[in-house]
């Protein structure tokens, strides 16, 4: 089951702050993404799931 | 004249008498000239009239073409047979079953030919016919619905394919996955999958096409269920095909008796995930009910509307049930209406790849301590390394997404185990910079990146 947390990382020489989601994918392995990426996706997902229960 | 019992009583007369009946009976021999012979004039005894000897004789011959006449008359005339023969050029001549051995033909002029290009072949036992000339580019394509049997059609060439990975050489994420319901991973790479169960697309090495070393498999889940895969093509490629005709087909086999399709389908956005994304079918969707072992090609048709910016192609299994199979090899979209032989996107396995590296690429360590990144990475601090470095290839865009599994920053003396890594700011696609989290390692000194366990990888997606 994925495990989603988001991180806040301050840029090194810039000190600008991206907020990344993590996603623990449980085994071992982990996918990281922009928070902005991982919230449209998950928007996405949504719309196709209802379209797919339709 | 005087018989044999008359009395001779004057024998000069009698003589005389018979001289001159002798003379009277064979009178018509008598004339002629030199080189005369007789001929019966009646059937009257001794009825002659000398004629001159040329009964049955040639007199004179008449020299057709390419016969010369050297003495005409008889007993024997002479000709000869012109050795240069003047052709006749202006008359129409017609030979009717006549079978010529070895003709030369000098300049022939065949009336079927009526333009610059045209081409003869056979349309039927013993009949000829003619293919006009194609467009610029184009080439003959052998096509059995065809009035000929032949046909012109552009993009017979590398690159027609529009699939990238149809082959399913490439899988850089991995060989096996366990799809749970609405889930949308990349699977093989360029492929992705949305379904309403769970399901396991693995990479099939035994059950694959002629000429093929991998296919991609689909086997049901514990929920009976009909299963989808997808592969979308970005707008730069896409945009190209748009209100053109395009013929999709794919390969499929699996467990028997199980019915598939294969659909093309379209989008007026640009670049939307190829599983989430607004599509609409297009066309005629082709469907083939599997054999085990054995495979069938599935056709789909369409013509692109011109408002297309996206296309995809989707293959959908028939229901399986738990630990049934659905395999499929060479998927392909092209230009055109009739399928052709298949081809990679990237021609070769290296241009396979590349390709799929402009979307997704992954450098794997089986073992530990096998590299993953080269010395290209440094940390101002102690806990936050810094790694800019290029990609194999040019991306598609910037990546927006990193996937990893047991990695650690090393400076050659030390490991540091990685907590996170995640895309730094000014990434492009062609630089990427990536952000790391270590608990304290050495300042400034050069950071590479290697399996800290086994199965380590770091990947970094700029798909759809």
């Amino acid at each position: 089951m994925d495990n989603v947390s988001f991180i806040k990382v301050t840029q090194p020489m810039t000190g600008e702050i991206l907020e990344h989601a993590i996603i623990d994918r449980g085994n071992g392995e982990f996918t990281s993404m922009l928070k902005s990426t991982y919230e449209a996706q998950q928007a996405e997902q949504s719309k196709s799931m209802i379209s797919a229960d339709e | 004249m005087p018989t044999p019992v008359d009395l001779v009583t004057d024998l000069p007369a009698d003589f005389e008498v018979f001289g001159q009946a002798v003379d009277t009976a064979l009178a018509d021999l008598k004339g002629g000239t030199t080189g005369q012979i007789l001929s019966k004039t009646t059937n009257t005894d001794m009825d002659f009239t000398w004629i001159a000897n040329d009964q049955g004789d040639i007199t004179g011959i008449t020299a057709g073409t390419g016969i010369t006449v050297t003495s005409p008359t008889g007993p024997v005339p002479t000709v000869s047979i012109n050795t240069a023969v003047t052709a006749d050029l202006t008359t129409a001549q017609t030979l009717t079953n006549k079978t010529l051995t070895s003709p030369v033909l000098t300049t022939p002029s065949i009336s079927n030919i009526n333009a610059k290009g045209d081409v003869l072949i056979g349309s039927a036992d013993n009949t000829l016919a003619i293919i006009s000339v194609g467009n610029n580019g184009e080439s003959l394509l052998a096509d059995s619905t065809a009035t000929n049997g032949i046909r012109y059609q552009g993009s017979i060439t590398a690159g027609k394919n529009f699939i990238i990975n149809g082959g399913f050489d490439v899988w850089q994420r991995g060989t096996s996955f366990s799809v749970s319901a609405f889930n949308f991973p990349y699977t093989a790479d360029r492929w992705t999958t949305f379904n309403g169960a769970a399901c396991t697309i693995s990479q099939e090495t035994s059950t694959v096409p002629t000429g093929a070393n991998y296919a991609l498999k689909v086997t049901g889940g514990a929920t009976t269920a009909a299963y989808e895969v997808f592969q979308g093509i970005e707008s730069l490629n896409a945009i190209r095909l748009a209100n053109k005709a395009v013929v999709a087909t794919i390969l499929a086999t699996g467990t028997s008796a199980i019915t598939h399709s294969l659909t093309i389908e379209y989008s007026t956005s640009v670049d939307p995930n190829a599983a989430t994304g607004t599509w609409t079918g297009v066309g005629t969707a082709g469907t083939a009910t599997v054999t085990s072992g054995t495979f069938s090609t599935i056709k789909a048709t369409a013509t692109i509307p011109s408002t297309a910016k996206s296309i995809r192609i989707k293959v959908t299994t028939g229901s399986l049930t738990s630990g049934q199979t659905a395999i499929f090899g060479n998927a392909q979209l092209e230009l055109g209406t009739v399928g052709t032989e298949f081809s990679r996107a990237g021609a070769t396995i290296a241009g396979e790849l590349a390709l799929c590296q402009r979307y997704y690429f992954r450098n794997s360590g089986a073992a530990t301590n096998d590299m993953i990144l080269g010395f290209c990475g440094v940390s101002g601090t102690t806990t936050a390394p810094v790694y800019i470095f290029q990609p194999p290839v040019t991306m598609r865009v910037a990546p927006t997404a990193i996937d990893s599994a047991n990695l650690q920053a090393i400076d050659q003396a030390t490991g540091y185990a990685l907590t996170s890594l995640t895309l730094g700011a000014g990434n492009q696609a062609n630089v990427i910079r990536l952000v790391g989290v270590v608990s304290a390692c050495v300042a400034f000194r050069p950071l590479a990146i290697n399996a800290s366990a086994n199965n380590a990888f770091l990947g970094l997606s700029a798909e759809l």
